[in-house]
């Protein structure tokens, strides 16, 4: 199999991160797992490890303007040039619209908009000079039906993936790279804890797992997707169909 | 870890499951058939002439595959074609609705019976088998069904194939209503949305200056290829898909992104 160089999964300590990192053990032969805190990916880098990857964690505060080209430097002297990458870290602070300040504000776009940004500029040389690549960042109905009217700010970051997603696809299609982007809703982590009442609103009559969002990213990361490029896939049993 | 198997991420877990593929003497639908077989399914193939259809069905890899030659323009065909199915499958697990007719013709020229026959053959077609194929997949508790359309039925066409396009359209409300009535019984519907592929149906009508003209709007430069379609309908048909549901599978190498390409 063609080395396509090193993967890189932001949000890996848990939940849908840890999920995608272990569904693409199989296709990506060294796996950098991104975390706020290196120490809490401990079991992250485990299951990976056992799912047959060479694995290792790295810290990083996605929040401060200089972590992304820090941490893909950090990951590229570790593992050599990157060839895929999946933005996966997120917050989401339940707060009123109302109340949310300036530090909410920047802090739910620093994390959820403006790294996905960085990070990609950030890896895209490596993929230009390999001619080759694959990115995935994970976006969220919320991005398109605004979610609670507690997720604003969260939501409209989330919009911003998918927008971003679609003109770094353009930007790099010349070069053989992929950009796309899944969008889950209702998934059980811990992220939606009481929220298990809306399953009734998934046409589908459950919640989903980590392991299904970690599946359709698997795909869009694999050549099984190679002619697709700029696109959305919704992972929300039919909760959103847009 | 939640939601993946012990078998692997790299299985479909397609083993012996039951497949319906409509079209599948053509280029998209023959390669969705090999790349069902090929994940361990096993597939009844139909298409309108018999003899390639067996061309195909002699081509694909493993046991148990059947195939009859169908043509769909009515609904009492298209419940011939999931019962016949389901006799030789003894069930059924998928329904892949491939085929298509197109008849080149710019708006002004389209006839009324070039319109029903695209119509009935493309909309009606997908809108029956599917009724067909829910009480079986009811009955099992579950099923995956997968309808074909085109970038065009979205963002329009230019190269005379309005009506063709309509037709392509419709996929979507049965997709979506579908997915809604019957998630609760454990069946998906999801499109499957080809750009460009490099297929005769493609060509039909266009001059090297138009594919050239195409091909330059794709991000990626280049056509899509029968094999991907066939790669992402298995996404949709296989365990990966199993919570995509009442959506739109766009493989066009960014072309429907918009403008500015």
């Amino acid at each position: 199999m063609t080395d396509r160089g090193t993967l890189i999964v932001t949000g890996a300590a848990a939940g849908i991160g840890r999920a995608i990192a272990c569904a693409l053990a199989a296709d990506w032969p060294r796996i950098a797992l991104v975390d706020l805190d290196a120490a809490r990916l401990d079991d992250s880098l485990a299951a990976v490890r056992a799912a047959g990857a060479e694995v290792a964690a790295f810290g990083a505060d996605l929040a401060q303007a200089d972590a992304a080209d820090s941490v893909v430097d950090a990951v590229r002297r570790r593992f050599g040039p990157i060839g895929g990458l999946v933005n996966n870290a997120g917050i989401l602070k339940q707060v009123p619209l109302s109340d949310t300040d300036c530090a909410d504000f920047d802090l739910t776009v620093a994390v959820n908009l403006r790294a996905p940004h960085l990070l990609i500029r950030a890896v895209a040389p490596d993929m230009i000079a390999a001619g080759m690549g694959a990115i995935v960042s994970v976006g969220s109905s919320a991005g398109k039906t605004g979610g609670s009217s507690s997720q604003g700010v969260y939501g409209m970051t989330k919009a911003g993936v998918i927008c971003l997603t679609k003109s770094w696809a353009r930007a790099l299609a010349p070069h053989g790279i992929r950009v796309n982007s899944v969008s889950p809703a209702l998934i059980a982590t811990d992220m939606i804890r009481g929220l298990e009442q809306f399953a009734s609103a998934v046409p589908l009559g459950r919640l989903g797992q980590p392991g299904e969002v970690a599946e359709t990213v698997a795909f869009l990361m694999s050549d099984r997707a190679g002619f697709i490029t700029g696109e959305d896939i919704d992972v929300n049993g039919g909760f959103l169909m847009d | 870890m939640a939601g993946l198997s012990d078998d692997g991420i790299l299985s479909p877990g397609l083993a012996g499951k039951a497949a319906l593929v409509t079209g599948a003497a053509g280029v998209i639908g023959s390669e969705v058939a090999r790349v069902l077989a090929a994940a361990g399914a096993r597939v009844f193939l139909t298409d309108t002439a018999p003899g390639p259809l067996d061309a195909v069905l002699a081509d694909l890899p493993g046991d148990g595959h059947h195939a009859a030659a169908i043509d769909l323009g009515s609904a009492g065909a298209c419940r011939d074609a999931v019962e016949a199915a389901v006799a030789a499958l003894g069930g059924l697990d998928a329904l892949v609705a491939v085929h298509a007719l197109l008849i080149r013709r710019d708006i002004a020229e389209v006839t009324e019976a070039e319109f029903d026959l695209q119509m009935a053959v493309n909309a009606r077609a997908q809108f029956f088998l599917s009724q067909a194929a829910i009480p079986q997949f009811q009955a099992q508790g579950g099923g995956r069904i997968v309808l074909y359309s085109s970038v065009g039925g979205f963002v329009g066409t230019l190269a005379g194939a309005s009506a063709y396009t309509m037709t392509k359209s419709a996929a979507l409300g049965l997709c979506r209503s579908i997915a809604r009535r019957h998630g609760p019984d454990g069946i998906t519907c999801n499109i499957l949305s080809p750009g460009s592929v490099d297929t005769p149906m493609l060509r039909q009508g266009l001059s090297e200056d138009d594919l050239a003209r195409l091909r330059g709007a794709i991000p990626l430069r280049r056509f899509g290829t029968p094999g991907e379609m066939a790669l992402a309908t298995l996404f949709l048909v296989g365990r990966w898909g199993g919570f995509v549901n009442g959506q739109v599978l766009t493989v066009d190498g960014g072309a429907s992104m918009g403008a500015f390409g």
